[in-house]
């Protein structure tokens, strides 16, 4: 295998964005933000294969694709044979000084759904190509580049999906309603881990829903010029690292009258070896 | 619009990786885990290698991420020295999978674990996960024995000589001048 070149094949978590790759388990709030629940029902965890490559030079660059069978969300109903979606990324990063690092990323992800993709409690369906934009930035800071005292990590990313098939609501009762827009959504989070063991950290969340004909008007699908947004506040204590204790606040305002605030406390423990987690 | 921008990101590889310098005429290029292993390789080599530690003085080598910088440099490494014993587990591995050519992989000519080389202390009889952190091959942190130093030092010459054999009798003599003056 020439250097720098890696390939990844069966089922997996693809490169796409930051979060995707990694596991929730090493995530730093207990749920994932609105645009990763809305656009990739959490994760985009298709079968399929990908292939990178990490470019020779000073500047780290990396690029690759993948091809996948559509059958995760955001497609659907894969009949098995041939590539139902594809990916390409290419990613740049580098070092500021001692202290400080940084990446950023550009993803693409487009794919059908020619049997349907359900979702809302199968209450909606979709069928047709749904095409994903990424982008994602993450900067890291520690004091002498130490991070195990004192550390500030910033990360956000941005979605773009833009669909052209059609949308049904089963339970409002639509039919099948021709649909070609455009959605978007993004996040901000900040996690400060003030001492060796406990971190702080908040995160803003928030989709924009893509304009509706009016054949999906009153559906699941209408926002009712409502975008929804999220805010979470999350303080953690890390034992060691086989476990962490998260205590987490959210207040959710996903549609017009629905107003959530919820408190969850959340224990991660690992069993066994573990190979280190990627950047 | 979207094989427009599939054209647009191939192309851009294609480029970059085409305007990359060719590695072939670039100095001996030594990705050292540890500043003092930088150090050394700077000794033995001079000119003709260009050194790059993962690690400052500043930071705790057991909490270091795989940042993007590391994967850039691992990926031209000709030559990784590292202490090895587990003092890098947190965050090595990853570099060689992501980025380590085929002769930086461990057991290849380009991967230098100073632990290998010199005798271990305090190897543990018997280990479990109630102890915490403690390491399998023994105490690690072999580079502040000074004695140490100069048995890496002649394998690191050794290293030196056989990828880069043209330059082997310049490692050769800085390593007789480093061990007459150390």
């Amino acid at each position: 295998m020439p250097s720098g070149l890696g390939v990844k094949a069966g089922r997996a978590f693809w490169t796409f964005g930051y979060l995707n790759e990694h596991h929730t388990h090493a995530d730093d709030f207990a749920d994932r933000p609105l645009p990763y629940r809305a656009f990739l029902n959490k994760a985009f965890n298709d079968d399929g294969l990908e292939v990178s490559y990490v470019l020779p030079t000073d500047l780290y660059a990396e690029i690759g694709g993948g091809l996948f069978r559509g059958d995760d969300f955001p497609f659907g109903g894969a009949t098995g044979d041939g590539g139902g979606a594809w990916s390409a990324f290419a990613r740049i990063g580098g070092d500021i000084g001692a202290d400080k690092s940084w990446r950023l990323g550009g993803y693409v992800l487009f794919g059908k759904a020619d049997a349907g993709r359900n979702s809302n409690e199968d209450a909606v369906t979709f069928i047709g190509d749904s095409d994903l934009y990424a982008a994602d930035l993450r900067f890291t800071w520690a004091p002498t580049g130490n991070a195990r005292e004192r550390e500030v990590i910033l990360q956000g990313e941005y979605f773009r999906r833009v669909e052209d098939g059609s949308y049904e609501d089963s339970e409002a009762v639509t039919g099948a309603i021709a649909f070609d827009g455009k959605a978007s959504g993004w996040y901000a989070q900040a996690v400060y881990k003030f001492l060796p063991q406990w971190r702080l950290g908040t995160r803003y969340s928030r989709l924009e829903a893509a304009e509706i004909p009016a054949g999906l008007a009153g559906s699941a699908l209408d926002s009712q010029g409502h975008d929804p947004e999220a805010t979470a506040v999350m303080l953690d204590w890390t034992n060691s690292e086989f476990s962490r204790v998260r205590l987490q606040y959210n207040h959710e305002e996903l549609s017009r009258d629905q107003h959530d605030d919820q408190i969850m406390l959340q224990y991660i423990m690992s069993l066994g070896a573990h190979g280190a987690h990627k950047y | 619009m979207k094989y427009l921008l599939a054209a647009i990101t191939f192309v851009a590889g294609l480029g970059l990786l085409l305007t990359a310098p060719d590695p072939a005429s670039a100095k001996m290029s030594v990705f050292a885990c540890e500043p003092e292993w930088a150090s050394l390789a700077e000794e033995i080599g001079g000119e003709l290698v260009e050194t790059f530690a993962a690690t400052n003085a500043g930071q705790d080598p057991h909490y270091i991420r795989a940042r993007p910088s590391l994967i850039a440099k691992m990926r031209k490494a000709d030559l990784v020295v590292c202490s090895g014993a587990g003092l890098e587990v947190g965050w090595l591995p990853v570099l060689f999978q992501k980025a380590g050519s085929i002769k930086v992989q461990p057991g290849g000519p380009g991967n230098l674990m100073a632990a290998e080389l010199v005798p271990m202390l305090e190897k543990p009889v018997a280990l479990d996960r109630s102890m915490g952190d403690v390491h399998p091959e023994g105490n690690p942190h072999v580079h502040l024995n000074p004695h140490n130093i100069l048995l890496v030092a002649k394998e690191l010459t050794s290293r030196l000589k056989t990828l880069d054999p043209a330059n082997a009798g310049s490692y050769q003599a800085r390593y007789a001048n480093f061990a007459a003056t150390w």
